[in-house]
């Protein structure tokens, strides 16, 4: 059956050109992917790769006659491809995509994890108890959180004093608080689907809350007031 | 005249050739370190010095480690090559674009000029 499958696959020109075209596009977002970092360009990299292996999988059980009845998955490509191949790649792409992009994130910027009673001690006044460290390697300032980790580069370290440092790790520890990761990742997918989803940012509320949160543990906004201008200094550069 | 510019590519501004002065003898330092030994010559920020020590160390002059301790993590920074070793290799990129770009003309120019040294 699967041999079958195979040949009636490749028999089809338009099965093939969806084949070249899809794994071409997969080609150019991976390497845009690896110029700009930018999460999106990875998930519309695993859908351009994923979209053919679903197209040909649902092809595959046509030659069972119950199959044939369901909704034309097997008579009308165009239909088939966007009743079934289309949203399954998506489906993938995403759930694939959330699962690879703290690992490559961290390897992009060889992330390394950093344990210390200071680091402990952070994630426990925010009751965070299970929060990870991780220094990325490189002098530009960054620092960001991926579910419950916390990443800051060796450049942020470097630019700021003790208390500076403090107040931009509990910042993030503030967005692992309200799980704005998550947040994120829904609002990146709800924007596949609707560019207006851009004009509901939440990031701005978000962004607020975390200063907020690291203004009440630290007391004061002075820190990280002095941390976001050295680092707006450094962008000027 | 692109191939101009790339033909000095090894060359330094002032202020990355007052770090690389400060970094040739002590070699291993941090950014605030270098950065305290040249604030009292002129006036500059930190952030200029690690971002010109990063874009040193991408074109390869220097090289960094990442060092832990109290105060958090660092880049320990150090010279590639000494100064001997670097300022030969400039000379080097120069006259070798020089003779790829102008052939006999920059030849004959050199031994007018050393002939004219020696005398």
């Amino acid at each position: 059956m699967l041999a079958e499958s195979v040949v009636s696959f490749f028999s089809q020109p338009l099965h093939v050109s969806l084949l070249i075209g899809s794994w071409a596009a997969a080609l150019i977002t991976f390497l845009s992917w690896r110029e700009n970092g930018k999460v999106r360009w990875l998930y519309a990299h695993l859908f351009f790769l994923l979209l053919p292996l679903f197209d040909f999988a649902i092809g595959v059980p046509c030659q069972i006659p119950f199959v044939q009845g369901l909704l034309s998955m097997c008579s009308l490509v165009i239909t088939r491809a966007v009743i079934f191949a289309i949203p399954f790649a998506l489906l993938f792409a995403v759930l694939g995509g959330y699962h690879l992009a703290p690992a490559l994130y961290k390897r992009m910027y060889r992330a390394k994890e950093v344990r210390g009673r200071r680091y402990a001690l952070l994630a426990k006044r925010a009751g965070l108890a299970g929060t990870r460290f991780f220094v990325l390697d490189t002098a530009k300032p960054i620092a960001f959180s991926i579910r419950n980790d916390v990443l800051m580069s060796v450049g942020m370290f470097e630019l700021l004093n003790s208390k500076e440092q403090d107040a931009v790790l509990l910042h993030e520890l503030g967005h692992v608080r309200q799980r704005s990761s998550l947040g994120k990742f829904s609002l990146a997918l709800a924007r596949l689907f609707s560019p207006l989803v851009h004009f509901a940012s939440r990031v701005n509320a978000e962004e607020a809350m975390a200063d907020a949160f690291a203004a009440s543990m630290q007391g004061t906004v002075k820190h990280l007031q002095a941390a976001k201008r050295i680092v707006e200094q450094y962008l000027r550069e | 005249m692109k191939s101009t510019v790339t033909a000095f590519d090894a060359m330094l501004s002032p202020l990355e050739q007052d770090i690389l002065k400060v970094i040739w003898p002590d070699r291993k330092l941090r950014v605030r370190q270098i950065y305290d030994k040249l604030k009292g010559q002129r006036k500059l920020a930190l952030s200029s010095v690690a971002v010109l020590l990063d874009r040193l160390h991408d074109r390869g002059v220097v090289k960094r480690n990442v060092e832990t301790g109290r105060g958090g993590v660092r880049y320990i920074y150090y010279p590639t090559h000494d100064r001997d070793h670097f300022e030969k290799s400039i000379v080097e990129t120069a006259v070798n674009k020089l003779i790829e770009k102008f052939g006999s003309t920059a030849v004959s120019y050199f031994n007018e000029r050393f002939s004219r040294r020696k005398s």
